[in-house]
């Protein structure tokens, strides 16, 4: 029996007892469980994916990391091969008219949804001019199309309002729905159920759990085509890359994906050390470049522009920013990769070449106090915006305008305050990166960054020129591969020539794949997650 | 509106016209002010752009992780915290005392997303003990009690080094006092004395702070949700206020609000339970 003399020693028992109990739990849970994952059938082939999309909601129609991963599920038209060739994936061919006014898509007739009941053109054109409708990024397809009709052969067939060539480009995004459950509702941006998940792409959603960050998808049972190995795919989005980079070394996931990114350059050494996985270098995915404000002052100076090209240390860049794992870029502002690339001047530091090019062109320091006077005799201060991510390179681009005298007052702007700022014009330089499927928007070559006509997240919208607006017009009127040859060497030419801006690295894709994991397909839009990767992807050896 | 449609989309200008007014942004804005008002006080929040659901029900689902992981982490907190934190200023002469208070100083002073990843490394990838993303994974309880653990122990840990050091630096200050030395002087013993006449006086910050802390720990929550990839309130406000989703953000901050007045109400009743003098006051 316990006895008290007074107050305080029982206040020190009870908290002594809650203290020794809560250590106890805690380290019975853990050795009991000792963190088992949950038990799988031995013989099931499941592919877990470690990604930092991260879904907010159901909604696939929505949400944009659920964008990125029903690719699989709800198969676009098209899609682009690595020579630059569109192919067929729900459309066995297409064709177009001399004018570009009017597209024809022969659909595949082996495609089911996963109730069964087979594709038909009916859904394309009913996927067509639902989103149309409902889609705020697709709102642009509703008032493109004038009409759209299913032949007596049951080919699709789109009438344009206008000649527009790149309609192919738009096809290898745009997933199909099935008509039969989405044709009942009338506001699909508040709607969230299983049934909407109904697919016909190989692998279908079988289950989003927000809380637990996986999305589940299984085989679709009415796939006609090549039967994949894979029994399941398990998408699990942590919501910080280096959490990521853990669960790699740790064995959680078996694979990265971020749409148009790499792992994380840093944590490749680390990853090795587990010999556990094998580091697969892919193409590049885009730049990270620097972009010039054309728009106004000092920066519509070429000569200032062509000064900082020179001032700035790509081999250090190359260092320090991709561990070495990324390629210095050209002038012409395109990857090597790209159809019709057209090599232009390296890009190359040359700090006396860019003091020359300053100084003869009236950017000198007049007062001795190491930094340059414009032409107005004022001190050359330029304004670096960019966002969160770029703030080493950023630090990296002031310290080199610094050698040459040039003052650099950075600016770190969240996301949305980035997109403000660029959109108006208040700022001098800034960094950003492009996409694959930015270098092919508006007319490809990178085009859609520049031409002012343009808006959207990543875009510049800096170049007014009529020779570059002319230049863009042509290739958007033409599909004729010798016209397009000849443009493509113009525009990287233009760009080589005027600098509307630099390309300070282009990014290699490094993706990290369990040792016992063959047969991925690199997708020069969606990387490693498309639909040949998991239809040929296979065990190595039988211990997985 | 970006953030609606994606990085690469582009829209022309008549689209986004047409969202400004399918969302009602198109109208003066004392009139989407005064709307706002008249539907809080149904307890509608409005609709989020961004996840397209009433905020109302956002919250709802997401409020119960995040108070869950909060409650343990503040009352577990408060219990180490003040009971070590006693003990430590009451003998503070002892080498043990001198280590604690340094620890936790060290504790308290390390941004919680470093040792949210501290931890994790230690625990869940060096040992391997515990999971390390999402609430859950097969929705047992057992999982879910696992899934917590990590994030209780950082949380906990930012609470506990916290109370420490003003409950050691509370007792430091009173242990001088005339009436302890009196008590001292009339033969209480040291326990006695420092449990049940010292400690009523020196716990009265704590718990002032205990009441503070539903608002701070919702930001140290954050760093821990992003951390262990939690869906809860932390990573909730991050997002909105990322994507500038308006009526998310306010209507999260409004439930914060009425959280942390509540619980300051809470500690001033405990304040006048404990300390006669405010009774006698009112």
């Amino acid at each position: 029996m316990l006895c008290y003399d007074y107050y305080g020693s029982v206040t020190v028992v009870i908290i002594q007892k809650i203290l020794s109990l809560y250590i106890i739990i805690v380290f019975l849970l853990a050795g009991l469980n000792c963190h088992k994952q949950p038990s799988e059938k031995h013989d099931q082939f499941v592919l877990k994916i470690g990604s930092i999309h991260r879904a907010k909601s159901k909604n696939i129609l929505y949400d944009n990391a659920l964008g990125h991963f029903t690719m699989i599920s709800h198969p676009p038209l098209l899609k682009l091969e690595t020579d630059g060739r569109f192919t067929g994936i729900l459309a066995e061919q297409f064709s177009y008219s001399n004018d570009y006014t009017i597209w024809k898509f022969k659909i595949r007739k082996n495609f089911y949804w996963s109730d069964g009941l087979p594709v038909k053109p009916e859904d394309i054109k009913f996927s067509l001019l639902y989103k149309g409708k409902h889609l705020p990024s697709r709102k642009w397809m509703g008032k493109l199309i004038k009409v759209i009709d299913i032949d007596q052969k049951g080919d699709i067939v789109c009438t344009l309002a206008k000649p527009y060539t790149r309609f192919d480009i738009e096809f290898t995004s745009v997933r199909i729905l099935p008509r039969h459950i989405w044709k009942g509702i009338k506001n699909p941006e508040r709607w969230e159920s299983p049934r909407l998940y109904t697919g016909c792409g190989p692998f279908i959603i079988k289950d989003i759990d927000l809380n637990s960050g996986v999305v589940s998808m299984v085989r679709n049972p009415f796939w006609k085509g090549k039967s994949p190995q894979l029994d399941r795919i398990e998408i699990h989005m942590y919501h910080n890359p280096d959490v990521l980079s853990l669960a790699l070394k740790r064995g959680d996931v078996d694979t990265y994906y971020k749409y148009a990114d790499t792992f994380p350059y840093g944590n490749i050494s680390s990853l090795r050390e587990t010999g556990l996985y094998k580091i697969k270098k892919c193409t590049e995915s885009g730049f990270i470049f620097l972009g010039f404000n054309l728009k106004k002052q000092p920066l519509d100076d070429h000569s200032l522009r062509q000064a900082i090209v020179y001032a700035l240390d790509y081999q250090e860049i190359r260092k320090l920013i991709t561990k070495g794992f990324g390629q210095i870029p050209q002038k012409g502002f395109v990857p090597p990769y790209f159809r019709f690339y057209h090599p232009t001047e390296p890009l190359v530091r040359d700090i006396n070449k860019a003091r020359k090019i300053l100084e003869g062109s009236g950017y000198r320091d007049l007062n001795g106090d190491g930094i340059l006077e414009d032409r107005e005799k004022q001190p050359m201060k330029l304004r670096l915006v960019s966002t969160l991510i770029y703030t080493r390179l950023s630090e990296l681009v002031k310290d080199y305008l610094n050698q040459i005298g040039i003052q650099v007052q950075l600016q770190i702007l969240d996301p949305m305050t980035w997109i403000h700022t660029k959109d108006r014009y208040q700022y001098d330089l800034t960094i950003s990166r492009t996409t694959p499927w930015g270098m092919m928007m508006h007319a490809g070559w990178s085009t859609g960054y520049f031409d002012y006509r343009r808006s959207g997240q990543g875009v510049l919208h800096i170049i007014d020129d009529p020779d570059y607006i002319h230049l863009c017009d042509a290739i958007l009127s033409t599909k004729d591969p010798h016209q397009l040859k000849v443009l493509a060497r113009k525009i990287q030419e233009y760009h080589a020539a005027h600098i509307p801006a630099v390309a300070l690295i282009s990014k290699t894709d490094v993706i990290p794949s369990k040792l016992n994991l063959s047969g991925w397909h690199h997708d020069p839009l969606f990387g490693i997650y498309n639909l040949s990767s998991f239809l040929r992807l296979k065990l190595t050896y039988a211990d997985h | 509106m970006i953030f609606l449609l994606g990085e690469d989309a582009v829209v022309d200008p008549e689209t986004v016209t047409e969202l400004k007014k399918e969302l009602g942004l198109d109208k003066p804005i004392h009139i989407q002010f005064l709307n706002y008002f008249l539907d809080v006080i149904q307890l509608d929040f409005g609709y989020s752009y961004h996840l397209r659901k009433s905020v109302f029900n956002i919250i709802l689902s997401r409020i119960p992780w995040t108070l869950g992981l909060l409650l343990f982490s503040i009352i577990l907190g408060a219990v180490l915290g003040i009971y070590s934190g006693a003990l430590a200023g009451w003998k503070s002469h002892k080498s043990m005392s001198r280590i604690l208070t340094q620890l936790n100083i060290l504790f308290f002073s390390a941004p919680p997303f470093f040792m949210a990843i501290l931890i994790m490394a230690v625990f869940a990838i060096q040992l391997n003990l515990f999971p390390i993303k999402g609430l859950y994974q097969s929705g047992t309880f057992m999982d879910i009690v696992q899934h917590h653990i990590l994030p209780v122990a950082v949380l906990t840990l930012i609470t506990f080094a916290r109370n420490f050091i003003i409950m050691r630096g509370c007792i430091l200050q009173e242990k001088n006092k005339p009436y302890v030395i009196y008590a001292k002087a009339k033969g209480v013993s040291g326990k006695k004395l420092l449990f049940k006449h010292v400690m009523k006086n020196a716990i009265l910050p704590v718990i002032s702070l205990l009441a503070l802390d539903f608002g701070f720990l919702f930001s140290g929550a954050l760093f821990v949700e992003i951390v262990f990839s939690l869906n809860g309130m932390g990573t909730l406000i991050y997002d909105a206020i990322n994507s500038r989703d308006y009526p998310l953000i306010q209507g999260i901050f409004m439930i914060i609000t009425l959280m942390v007045v509540s619980a300051n109400l809470l500690a001033d009743w405990i304040h006048q339970l404990l300390d006669p003098r405010i009774r006698k006051e009112k």
